[in-house]
């Protein structure tokens, strides 16, 4: 999942990058609401943390001018300000959730995933599909009630497929929400980790749960249980 | 530029305005009385050339005599301003009257049969006259150089004189007029302003630090004037005081959890693990005073020329708010409003105070919160006048217990099982001092719906 963090206190900005990025996310960054405009709307970003004080550009100007370019990813608002007037102006103005400064990062994070699986249409914070279980809280997938060791990528490209389950995603999209801005792209990665993930989720051939669609990517699709 | 005062402002008008008025009323006035009194001196001239002719007969001879003296003795006084003649139109003078013994008439065209006419001359001495010719024959048949002309000229140097003694007082009159009006309209603007001059003086007063607020009685136009200011430097003094207050209890409050974070650190034997549950929970408990004390600070609270807001508008964009942060809970909030009202309260304290309430209703329901705005019954309040608003919110969780009633309404007081919310205890604290602020009372109940009850009176 790539997230945008957009904040202009150095410090803050800096423990929120560290952060996400030690959870799993692909972190985009910027320090002003211009830069995280033009972040939001160039680069595939699932969700993004932004501050409602930035200079120039104010968060909430630049939260209403993502919705008006058609962004709808979730956006999480952080405010200094803990008056009702200025939630209420930043929800308005498109923003999903609010947090009050200071918070927990395990606060942030919990509200992210929530952020996330609601963007996905999903209330629970796993999801399932036959015997195979993902946990986005505890970022753990189990086969049958078992633990699946499963790498970081190997993770990420599992949860984006199921969080998209039953739409074809091409390997291009797949990278941009899984790598950062400036990691190498090598879409034959990808296919690495799909064929590692079949063989620990599906070791028989039995369930295919991800199919590949020449030329266009892979859908996972869902199983009955 | 400096700005004249109202008083130059309406002199200035007023000087205006006379000067116009008085202006038109004199030129009128001056026109009318001189045209009349041509209009009357043509008259008498015609009177006296009709007298003239019906004297005057030609006998066969056609020689003309008079057959009797004529009434108008001006005629017969040398000089005496009015004269006459009669010339044959051969250019004979036929007669004239006695009174032309010195002055020289300059001789008249003559006038074709029937056909009058008046004309401005002036004597060989320079002095303006007015003549009247008619032109004249005996007999139906006469040729027109049979034919005479009688003339009757009158002196104008009266008539000028009387014209300019009656234009010499008209406008005295006129100027002594707008003097006596100017003096009164510069007294009553004086009388009228003076209130103003008191309310400005009270003012200084104010700023010099020798009142608190405008003392006097003032006319009902200015009353609602110093009556605001009045509002608004006790709204100010308020905020002030509450300002004050609030930094001074941050900074009191402030010390101790920074007193404990410098002991633990200067703390000899003290672990980094103990070291950073100490930390977490002091910026914890700062995080508290500082949300609490800048919020308590930021209440607006009531003022003079705080325009009337719709509650209800202020409900939907809190549900609307809500709703977003608590999409996963699927809560079914319900806004009813029985009694649509404006209510002159502060946005931002109206929308804390409902912010506060019913977020707190969506953390604790199960499925239900319910708000509805309402004007407090005729029953519970003897004088129609004093009825006051009623905000409900209630919600199907566990409800608070008449026990803890009074707590909840203490900073940072949690219920136990709230240490798995997300909160403060700041909540219901900050909207009963918004409550006390704008004199409301706040109640806590049993709803209907299985859980709490708050309700808030706000007076209208």
């Amino acid at each position: 999942m790539r997230v945008l963090i957009v904040e202009d206190e150095t410090e803050l900005r800096q423990q929120l990058h560290q952060r996400l990025k030690s959870a799993g996310y692909a972190v985009d960054v910027a320090d002003n609401g211009e830069d995280g405009c033009y972040l939001g709307q160039e680069y595939a970003i699932d969700v993004a943390v932004v501050d409602i004080g930035l200079p120039n550009m104010s968060g909430i100007e630049m939260i209403r001018a993502l919705r008006e370019a058609g962004k709808d990813f979730p956006v999480l608002i952080l405010t200094a300000r803990g008056r009702w007037q200025d939630k209420v102006e930043g929800l308005e103005s498109g923003a999903d959730d609010y947090l009050v400064k200071p918070f927990h990062m395990e606060e942030l994070e919990a509200r992210l995933k929530a952020l996330l699986r609601r963007a996905a249409g999903l209330a629970q914070p796993t999801i399932t599909s036959g015997p195979i279980t993902l946990n986005t809280t505890r970022q753990e997938v189990t086969l049958d009630g078992t633990l699946l060791e499963l790498t970081a990528y190997e993770f990420k490209v599992l949860e984006y497929l199921m969080l998209h389950a039953g739409q074809v995603i091409s390997k291009t999209v797949l990278t941009e929400h899984i790598y950062d801005q400036d990691y190498d792209r090598d879409s034959n990665v990808i296919e690495v980790f799909v064929g590692r993930l079949r063989r620990k989720l599906d070791p028989k051939n039995q369930l295919q749960p991800i199919e590949t669609l020449r030329g266009r990517g892979y859908r996972f699709n869902m199983i009955d249980s | 530029m400096k700005q004249p005062s109202i008083n130059t402002r309406m002199l200035i008008a007023a000087s205006c305005i006379l000067a116009g008025f008085l202006s038109i009323t004199g030129i009128t006035l001056d026109r009318t009385y001189r045209i009349s009194t041509v209009d009357a001196l043509k008259e008498r001239m015609m009177i006296q050339i009709t007298v003239l002719i019906s004297a005057i007969e030609q006998d066969e001879q056609q020689n003309i005599r008079m057959l009797y003296a004529l009434p108008e003795p001006r005629f017969f006084t040398p000089d005496s301003g009015l004269y006459a003649s009669i010339i044959k139109n051969n250019g004979e003078l036929a007669w004239s009257s006695p009174s032309i013994a010195t002055i020289l008439i300059p001789p008249h065209t003559s006038v074709s049969r029937g056909e009058q006419k008046f004309e401005h001359i002036v004597s060989a001495t320079g002095d303006p006259l007015l003549s009247l010719s008619i032109g004249l024959t005996w007999g139906d048949n006469d040729t027109e150089s049979e034919g005479y002309t009688f003339v009757v000229s009158e002196d104008l140097r009266r008539i000028n004189q009387q014209i300019r003694d009656f234009r010499h007082n008209l406008w005295g009159s006129l100027g002594g007029v707008a003097a006596v009006l100017l003096i009164m309209l510069t007294l009553i603007l004086h009388w009228g302003l003076a209130p103003l001059r008191r309310a400005a003086q009270e003012i200084a007063d104010i700023e010099a630090g020798k009142h608190n607020e405008i003392q006097g009685e003032y006319p009902k136009e200015l009353s609602g004037l110093t009556n605001n200011i009045n509002a608004l430097i006790r709204t100010n003094n308020e905020h002030e005081a509450r300002y004050t207050a609030s930094l001074g209890d941050l900074a009191h409050s402030l010390k101790t959890p920074l007193a404990v974070l410098r002991g633990a650190v200067e703390a000899p034997h003290n672990s980094v693990e103990s070291l950073r549950i100490t930390t977490e929970e002091q910026v914890q408990r700062m995080d508290q005073i500082v949300q609490y004390q800048l919020q308590r600070a930021a209440t607006s609270g009531r003022t003079a020329l705080t325009a009337p807001i719709n509650p209800q508008q202020i409900a939907s964009q809190v549900f609307a708010a809500l709703d977003k942060v608590y999409a996963d809970k699927g809560v079914q909030g319900n806004l009813t409003v029985v009694t649509e009202l404006e209510l002159h309260i502060e946005e931002g304290d109206l929308m804390e105070l409902l912010g506060n309430l019913v977020d707190n209703a969506y953390k604790w329901c199960q499925r239900r919160v319910d708000v509805t705005l309402s004007i407090e019954t005729q029953e519970e309040v003897s004088d129609p006048q004093q009825q006051r608003l009623l905000i409900e919110v209630a919600d199907d969780g566990p409800g608070i217990s008449p026990t803890f009633a009074e707590k909840v309404i203490q900073r940072g007081w949690r219920r136990r099982e709230a240490d798995a919310v997300d909160g403060h205890g700041l909540g219901l604290s900050l909207v009963s001092d918004i409550v006390n602020l704008y004199d409301g009372e706040l109640q806590i109940k049993q709803s209907s719906l299985g859980g709490a009850l708050i309700q808030i009176y706000l007076p209208i």
